[in-house]
């Protein structure tokens, strides 16, 4: 028993390293690019991947591995700041909600439902839309979306940890309710909402890419792996590695980010293991 | 159960009225004057003053309640205004595409239950042996690859490379099948590893442990006992990804131009048609939540475990309102 939790920790501190270089790499990954991403060569429209041009050129000619290593940190950074937000705002109001209770709990619990409800591609979708789309407005979209999971989850928490000993131990030698809240009640629950926050980053990374790829996301000509996609769907039957890249350069990262999330679910969440393993979809 | 269900409809009208509200605002409090977007459609500069007299046409220069009232009043009566783009009844335009996107669901609903099954079913008995690995390994890649990768992976390879199926659509018999079958692919993945997992949580209850301490023979116990217990919440996994696939087909629509309401809900937003959109939005959010009830409802009639769960619930939840 002992032997397969080290063997579990062993796995979650090896995707840690990889998700940490990861994101470092995203940020130093325009140090290694060759070519100007944004330089259009007429003359060299739709090249196959070549010595000098590595993944090839895409419809106006720009060098595709250059615009995926300048792309990097917007489509991984724009996700991880969308499940940062979502996190913070999600548990803030779900874990008040469930310790205040009454009418106030019930009325924030069912607009929670109603926002769920709504299925949530089509929401986020239309919220971006209206707001006219741009990188700053999808991640706003998700967000007004995607609170509601942690709201959901951080209020049942609360509720069943409410009753425990130790948070009557904490009222009663003094504490305030917003005390309780951040110093007993809170921890208590993070690792629950951690692990539903490292699943979502993978999910986060794939809706992005989404929104862009529809045109929503970030506006051209800066490099996005949705939009690069967008870029290369008129050529995808002369020229596929203009799709072919950037589509494995997402899927590679979200593969990552969910090994990353599974071993952090192993490591906090022992117990539940299959339960949760159901809930991620 | 009766009480159960009563609640249960008896909670969609509170969230029918939220789901309009936060429609009705999204469009209302989004940029873009629908006057100005439409007397401009021509290339012309709108006339103000003509802009002014149909704003007071449509009603709105109403403060926001009324207006909310009125669309209310009209969507009650099924009538969603009129597309900008179009010119057509937005309810109109919904109904002729709505029919081809409910056939390309239940087409990938029905082929992703066929692959995944059976497939689901081999990786839970051979639990932790190659084929299992091998299995989840696919199911895993599977669930990592977005929609509209995987989409034009299916379109290159079968459509380009092959040849087996046209690359686009749209006004052709055989269109369905690209995206049912990009779909099937991209949902396949979850199905799977739920159904393992399903399958795998019933072959550990003590029922079974009975059985195989009876000798009864192990296919039987799989197919008569575990299958037939594991089965009812495939099915409502099944249903409810019928609802969010309503909706959420959109992405693989468009990148197989596919006619249907997901494309369309698409071309409204590039067209900024606000009462296309706001429609779709609504219609879609209504049939979600009522399959999602139906699907619930099923459930707890074909499954008792779950049917008992929800009478328990039901009667807490009628206590706690005593309480308080």
């Amino acid at each position: 028993m002992e032997k397969e939790g080290k063997k579990k920790n062993d796995r979650f501190i090896i995707w840690s390293w990889i998700v940490g270089l990861l994101l470092v790499f995203c940020i130093i990954a325009p140090q290694f690019a060759s070519h100007d991403p944004y330089e259009m060569n007429l003359l060299a429209v739709n090249q196959a991947p070549s010595a000098e041009f590595i993944m090839g050129t895409d419809y106006i000619g720009r060098c595709i591995l250059c615009r995926l290593l300048y792309g990097a940190a917007r489509s991984v950074y724009a996700a991880l700041f969308v499940v940062f937000i979502t996190f913070m705002i999600g548990v803030a109001i779900g874990s008040v909600s469930g310790y205040i209770g009454g009418t106030a709990d019930l009325c924030i619990m069912r607009f929670v439902d109603s926002v769920q409800a709504f299925p949530s591609l089509v929401f986020t979708i239309s919220i971006a839309a209206m707001l006219g789309g741009g990188m700053g407005n999808c991640m706003i979209a998700m967000s007004a979306v995607g609170w509601t999971t942690y709201a959901r989850l951080a209020r049942s928490k609360v509720l069943s940890l409410k009753e425990r000993t130790f948070v009557s131990a904490a009222r009663v030698s003094g504490m305030s309710s917003f005390q309780i809240l951040i110093k007993t009640i809170i921890p208590n629950s993070l690792p629950l909402l951690i692990v539903q926050g490292s699943m979502h980053i993978g999910n986060a990374i794939l809706e992005f890419a989404g929104l862009s790829f529809l045109g929503l996301g970030t506006a051209p000509p800066y490099p996005e792996w949705g939009n690069m996609l967008n870029d290369a769907k008129a050529s995808l039957q002369t020229a596929p590695w203009t799709v072919l890249f950037p589509g494995l350069a997402i899927l590679c990262v979200v593969m990552i980010m969910s090994m990353f999330g599974d071993s952090l679910n192993e490591v906090l969440n022992p117990k539940k293991n299959t339960a949760s393993e159901k809930e991620c979809k | 159960m009766k009480r159960y269900i009563i609640k249960r409809i008896a909670w969609l009208i509170p969230i029918m009225f939220v789901i309009s509200f936060i429609t009705f605002s999204l469009m209302y409090l989004s940029p873009g004057d629908p006057v100005l977007i439409y007397l401009s459609q021509g290339g012309d500069a709108p006339n103000m003053e003509a802009a002014a007299e149909l704003r007071e046409k449509l009603g709105l220069n109403a403060p926001f309640p009324v207006q909310y009232g009125r669309w209310i009043i009209n969507a009650l009566h099924g009538e969603l205004g009129t597309s900008i783009f179009t010119g057509n009844p937005v309810a109109q335009e919904i109904a002729t595409y709505f029919p081809n996107t409910l056939k390309l669901t239940f087409l990938a609903v029905f082929l992703t239950l066929l692959v995944s099954v059976p497939l689901g079913i081999i990786a839970a008995v051979f639990e932790n042996r190659i084929i299992d690995y091998i299995i989840r390994f696919f199911a895993f890649i599977n669930g990592s690859m977005p929609g509209f990768f995987a989409a034009m992976l299916m379109i290159y390879v079968v459509g380009v490379r092959l040849r087996l199926l046209p690359t686009v659509s749209s006004g052709n018999a055989k269109g369905i099948w690209m995206p049912a079958l990009t779909l099937t692919l991209c949902l396949s993945a979850g199905y799977i590893r739920q159904v393992r997992i399903a399958i795998i949580q019933e072959l550990g209850e003590d029922y079974v442990r009975l059985k195989r301490a009876r000798g009864i023979r192990e296919r039987t116990i799989l197919f008569r006992g575990a299958l037939k217990s594991a089965l009812p919440s495939v099915f409502t996994i099944a249903g409810i990804n019928i609802g969010r696939l309503l909706g959420g087909t959109a992405i693989i629509e468009t990148v197989c131009t596919y006619q249907g309401i997901g494309r369309l809900a698409i071309q409204s937003i590039t067209n900024r048609d606000y009462p296309l959109m706001q429609g779709y939005v609504l219609v879609m959010a209504g049939i979600y939540v009522l399959v999602n009830l139906i699907v619930d409802l099923l459930h707890a009639a074909v499954d008792p475990r779950v049917r008992n769960r929800f009478i328990q619930e039901s009667m807490k939840g009628a206590g706690n309102g005593k309480r308080r």
